[in-house]
């Protein structure tokens, strides 16, 4: 009895410890993204690139030529900022989310719709979002493939 | 007690009449970071021993009137205006002649250097001082319409008093409407024009945001390095002043570049050019700014000034290597 009560609080503690250190990798890192755009915190977000990470953003739009535009980490933070200034009754939906190793970094996919109210338009941005988080848990790369709003 | 009455009158008339009139142009009036800029240095003045008044001008075209009427001892001005008194240092503010920060503040740093003071004065003319306005971008309607060949075809704001303006525009073969920068802005947000030129200084005083809307786009390439620029007449100030005013401007690069930074920082769909549209609007900045140093538009000293400043900054950029003039 002592000894199954030991070898439980042992992998209970295992558990805990796989847990934690599991929390401090990339879904953590996945976590504190989402919710550092939830709450418009440009300083979190930041801290949460390599500062030589790139953004890729190709916007689709019907019967135009696709839009591919490339970000520097310090350029796709002033555009949030500057889109929280504008923008009213903002909201961030993330969902269909998988992972993926590939060596020594991780990639997740994920769909993440984007509401907001814009110089009196009501917008949605429906994109599919790949970030790449590297061995040192920062992001290196953000793709997105969205729909023109 | 009369005398002395009379005496304090005659003191106080006496300052009235040796102070130096400069004249400040500034489309918000006598307000902001450009007139606060304009008080420290008529306090700055004082201490050099000339006694300073300003007077502000929200019309650039009225203010350079007076200026050449002789009402204004100085002018603070658009480097884009200051080009047809003092061709020099309006040349800093030309199409593809600096593409960054960095090689602006070489210029500037340069322009308050003895060796330069003679290039600094033209005719009547002397520049006693330059500082940074903020590059300009390329404000669109139709974020779709990007690319140098889809420029062409559409209605592009140009100022009527910058024929390097009017020329690039009809080279990209966009369709140029004579502008002044009382109206520029309304064009662009009531549908006008498709495109203009203009600095972050810009942006939320004239509301571009609401010209760009939800579909347009910034472009975050610098077509000029824009200037604010102390245009005075050169009789009228000792060689002693000039000096220490042109380092006085060039003193204040930093304070002013916080400003543009800030500024810049509110742009919304502020982005680079397409991935695939990159190398062509550098050809084009880099066209542009050749066929209007042919066309005589731009002082080619300071053309060759710019080049120098450009490959002091960025030195594994094509052209250090190739030779060329400008």
């Amino acid at each position: 009895m002592r000894t199954g009560m030991i070898l439980t609080l042992r992998a209970l503690l295992l558990l805990t410890i796989s847990i934690t250190a599991h929390a401090d990798g990339p879904h953590d890192v996945l976590s504190r993204y989402r919710s550092a755009l939830q709450q418009q915190d440009a300083t979190t977000l930041a801290a949460l690139f390599r500062p030589d990470a790139t953004i890729r953003i190709v916007i689709a739009a019907p019967n135009e030529e696709e839009l591919v535009l490339t970000l520097t980490r310090d350029q796709y933070l002033q555009q949030l900022r500057a889109l929280w200034r504008f923008a009213l009754s903002q909201s961030y939906d993330q969902s269909d989310i998988h992972w993926a190793r590939h060596g020594t970094s991780t990639e997740v996919s994920l769909r993440q719709i984007e509401r907001y109210q814009l110089f009196g338009e009501t917008l949605t941005q429906d994109a599919q979002v790949r970030m790449e988080i590297g061995a040192d848990n920062m992001i290196t790369t953000i793709n997105v493939q969205t729909l023109d709003w | 007690m009369r005398r002395l009455s009379l005496a304090l009158l005659l003191l106080l008339l006496s300052n009235a009449v040796t102070a130096k009139t400069i004249c400040v142009f500034s489309l918000i009036g006598a307000q902001g970071e450009l007139w606060q800029l304009m008080t420290d240095y008529k306090i700055a003045a004082a201490d050099w021993g000339e006694n300073i008044a300003l007077r502000v001008f929200t019309d650039e075209r009225v203010a350079a009137e007076d200026l050449k009427a002789g009402l204004c001892d100085g002018l603070l001005m658009t480097g884009i205006k200051a080009r047809q008194f003092v061709p020099f240092t309006g040349s800093i503010d030309s199409i593809g002649g600096l593409h960054n920060y960095e090689s602006l503040r070489v210029i500037i740093t340069l322009s308050a250097h003895q060796k330069l003071s003679q290039s600094m004065r033209h005719g009547s003319y002397a520049n006693a001082g330059i500082v940074p306005l903020g590059a300009a971008y390329l404000f669109l309607k139709d974020r779709h319409l990007t690319s140098v060949e889809k420029i062409a075809g559409q209605r592009m704001a140009v100022f009527e008093n910058d024929r390097a303006q009017i020329l690039m525009c009809e080279r990209i073969g966009a369709l140029p409407e004579l502008s002044d920068v009382s109206n520029f802005s309304a064009k662009f947000n009531n549908g006008v024009v498709d495109i203009i030129a203009a600095p972050a200084a810009a942006y939320l005083p004239l509301e571009l945001y609401r010209g760009v809307g939800t579909k347009g786009l910034v472009v975050n390439m610098a077509t000029a390095q824009l200037t604010m620029q102390l245009i005075v007449r050169d009789e009228q100030f000792e060689q002693d002043f000039m000096s220490r005013s042109r380092q006085f401007f060039a003193s204040q690069f930093d304070q002013a570049m916080r400003v543009v930074l800030a500024a810049e920082d509110k742009i919304l769909f502020f982005y680079p050019p397409p991935d695939k549209d990159i190398r062509r609007y550098e050809l084009m900045m880099n066209e542009s700014r050749n066929y209007l140093i042919d066309q005589g538009v731009y002082d080619k000293n300071m053309m060759r000034w710019l080049k120098k400043a450009r490959c002091k900054v960025s030195p594994a950029r094509a052209e250090c290597g190739n030779g060329s003039e400008f």
